[in-house]
């Protein structure tokens, strides 16, 4: 199945990125009206990087891993521009090599894997089915791969678990079987969409664990979708942060966080909690996400911000631009923000 | 497993019992003497009547002629027609025609019900979808008797298609009454997997298979499909009955030699025996399937254990 497509191209992957994501825009029509899901959102994607895509729920970060992965329900939803780079090659042109390359170079893992696992099929053969799929190996050498990938993922017992159904695992452990499936065929990049948000604390933090550990030892890009602060500070590189279908801020990790460069990012950083400091106020940010089918004009966060001006904010979209190295935010008061 | 089965085989007793009886008090009670009904238009005399209720324990008190019935059948003895006929032989005899019939209705049922429902989920709204929520609540809405006329008339009549009644074409004959049976729980099984596909193709793990870069036959056929014939196998357990009575109306109206329409025949002609004995089997044939069904429900959906 792998053609030549899907080989990555050596002179360009040394410095061009693994995925870039350029000015994506998707949008469901429904009775009630078009719903702008995501509204030119991009990002790019290094070898072996951590990125995490931070925003509330409706910000549009999973229904952008979704075009991603080409799972958007059409009708209703429908990519309405953008282009989806994996090597250099736009997979929004090329149906085909989007389809093979999905599942193969680049996999999901879901937040809910009770339901995201087929309940009527062993473990085994869910992680197995990939390998004789796509690899077409016999049943016998898929399993032998399926207890060494079960083993890699750290499910006890490996050898004496692969004939069990999903529900007679435990919610981090069914985690870990779909991490397990989402690696069987040593993808270049690994999308998990709130992956541990079903969890427990101490089972996430466990989860988290093993995905850094993972995407180290094999090299993977990993694009972490969450909603969680705690979680992006432990295990991103860089950070793009969504509100209302747009990137409104990017940057690595430690500065954005250490001296955010927009209104948004900076109210949900007062709006944490911080083990440090207990005697700290936490302040939220006023007011409620916007309906995606009705996004405010000019900056759609300017109904919430304590930064805003009514004649720039309300009517001219303030564009993602460079506010110092390696820093972007879509504010037009950035350095104000940011100073 | 083991053990569900064995408790499952001892509560086989207390229904067929219990079925039994209530079928042999209801044609107990059945009004008119079967002797004289046997004898027509000359009267037999005081003393061949006498004999003949003496022979079939007509002059016992309905729990007696129970008894004395339910030993026979344990050394599997269904007894005798008032023509001295044993009804085991007739079971022999009638049975073949009437599993052909209901192999036909449930192959027709599966086959046309199963593609007609997995066709509308995959093209929801289309012109196959309208078609198959058209045609399937016209057939729920008819009954078996009037659309086994029906059919008999059109495809077998007026159309020439398929014989009208009888078996001498071979399996080719069960093909007209196995479609008139079959036509409510196909309708049903059409509709019902239709829904039940349609919700799991939204399911999540549908959404993983399909990010597993399975083509889409295969979502649909192996991931999809398999969850949505749960619904459908409960649902064939709990038509089982609809089907049996089934049997004896079609067979009627096509004039097939089965066991449904020698009930019916029994009925008319107050034949205890031949109703009892046949119910009886009818009554053997609805449990163990029922056993089959959940056998088959624990196989296809491994959350139920039954242990």
């Amino acid at each position: 199945m792998t053609g030549p497509a899907l080989e990555p191209d050596v002179t360009l992957s040394a410095t061009a990125p693994v995925l870039e994501v350029r000015d994506l825009s998707v949008e469901f029509r429904t009775p009630h009206g078009t719903v702008n899901a995501v509204n030119g959102v991009s990002f790019a994607l290094d070898r072996g990087e951590t990125l995490a895509i931070l925003g509330e729920s409706g910000s549009g970060k999973s229904v952008t891993a979704q075009a991603v992965m080409d799972l958007i329900d059409s009708p209703p939803g429908f990519v309405t521009g953008g282009e989806i780079l994996f090597h250099g090659q736009d997979l929004l042109a090329n149906r085909h090599l989007h389809h093979q390359v999905r599942g193969q170079s680049i996999t999901m893992i879901f937040q809910d894997a009770l339901s995201a696992l087929n309940p009527v099929f062993t473990v085994g053969w869910q992680i197995g089915e990939q390998l004789r799929v796509h690899r077409g190996m016999s049943r016998r050498d898929a399993r032998a791969r399926v207890i060494e990938l079960m083993e890699l993922v750290k499910i006890p017992y490996a050898a004496a678990r692969v004939d069990d159904y999903p529900h007679e695992f435990s919610g981090g452990m069914r985690q870990r079987v779909m991490i397990a499936m989402a690696l069987a065929l040593d993808p270049e990049v690994l999308i998990a969409d709130e992956p541990t948000t079903a969890l427990d604390v101490t089972v996430q933090a466990q989860v988290m664990a093993l995905l850094e550990d993972l995407q180290r030892d094999l090299g993977m890009s990993l694009i972490l979708i969450t909603h969680d602060l705690g979680v992006v500070t432990d295990m991103a590189h860089r950070v793009s942060v969504m509100y209302a279908g747009r990137v409104v801020e990017e940057g690595d990790v430690y500065s954005v966080f250490k001296n955010p460069a927009h209104p948004y990012t900076e109210g949900l950083m007062s709006s944490m909690p911080k083990a440090t400091h207990g005697d700290q106020k936490l302040v939220p940010i006023t007011g409620a996400p916007p309906s995606l089918a009705n996004i405010p004009s000019g900056c759609p966060f300017h109904p919430r911000c304590p930064y805003m001006r009514p004649d720039t904010c309300v009517n001219e979209h303030p564009p993602l631009r460079e506010v110092v190295a390696g820093r972007r935010s879509a504010c037009h008061f950035a350095e104000e923000v940011f100073s | 497993m083991k053990r569900y089965v064995i408790r499952r085989l001892l509560q086989f007793l207390p229904v067929v019992i219990g079925a039994t009886f209530i079928i042999f008090a209801l044609v107990f009670a059945i009004p008119g003497d079967p002797i004289r009904a046997l004898s027509g238009d000359r009267p037999l005399s005081d003393a061949v009547q006498e004999t003949l209720r003496e022979r079939y324990n007509l002059n016992d008190p309905l729990l007696i002629q129970y008894g004395k019935y339910m030993l026979g059948l344990l050394q599997g003895d269904f007894g005798t027609t008032f023509s001295g006929r044993p009804v085991n032989d007739i079971i022999v005899q009638r049975v073949p025609v009437s599993i052909r019939l209901a192999v036909s209705a449930l192959v027709i049922q599966g086959v046309i019900g199963g593609l007609a429902g997995i066709l509308a989920a995959l093209r929801r709204q289309g012109f196959v979808d309208s078609l198959v929520q058209v045609s399937t609540t016209v057939l729920v809405a008819i009954p078996t008797l009037v659309l086994g006329m029906i059919g008999q008339v059109v495809f077998g009549l007026h159309l020439g298609w398929f014989p009208i009644a009888g078996i001498d074409q071979g399996w080719y004959s069960y093909i007209l009454p196995g479609a008139m049976l079959a036509s409510t729980s196909m309708a049903l099984v059409a509709r019902l997997l239709r829904t039940s596909l349609l919700e799991n193709l939204r399911a999540d793990y549908v959404r993983m298979a399909t990010a597993k870069g399975l083509s889409r036959t295969r979502v649909v056929g192996r991931h999809a499909l398999r969850n949505s014939l749960i619904p459908v196998v409960t649902f064939l357990g709990a038509d089982l009955g609809t089907m049996l009575s089934g049997t004896v109306i079609i067979e009627g109206i096509f004039n097939l030699p089965g066991l449904g329409r020698e009930v019916f025949r029994g009925i008319q002609q107050q034949e205890g025996t031949v109703v009892v004995g046949i119910v009886t089997l009818f009554v053997l044939v609805f449990v163990t399937l029922s056993l089959v069904i959940d056998l088959l429900y624990a196989y296809l959906d491994p959350r139920i254990r039954y242990d």
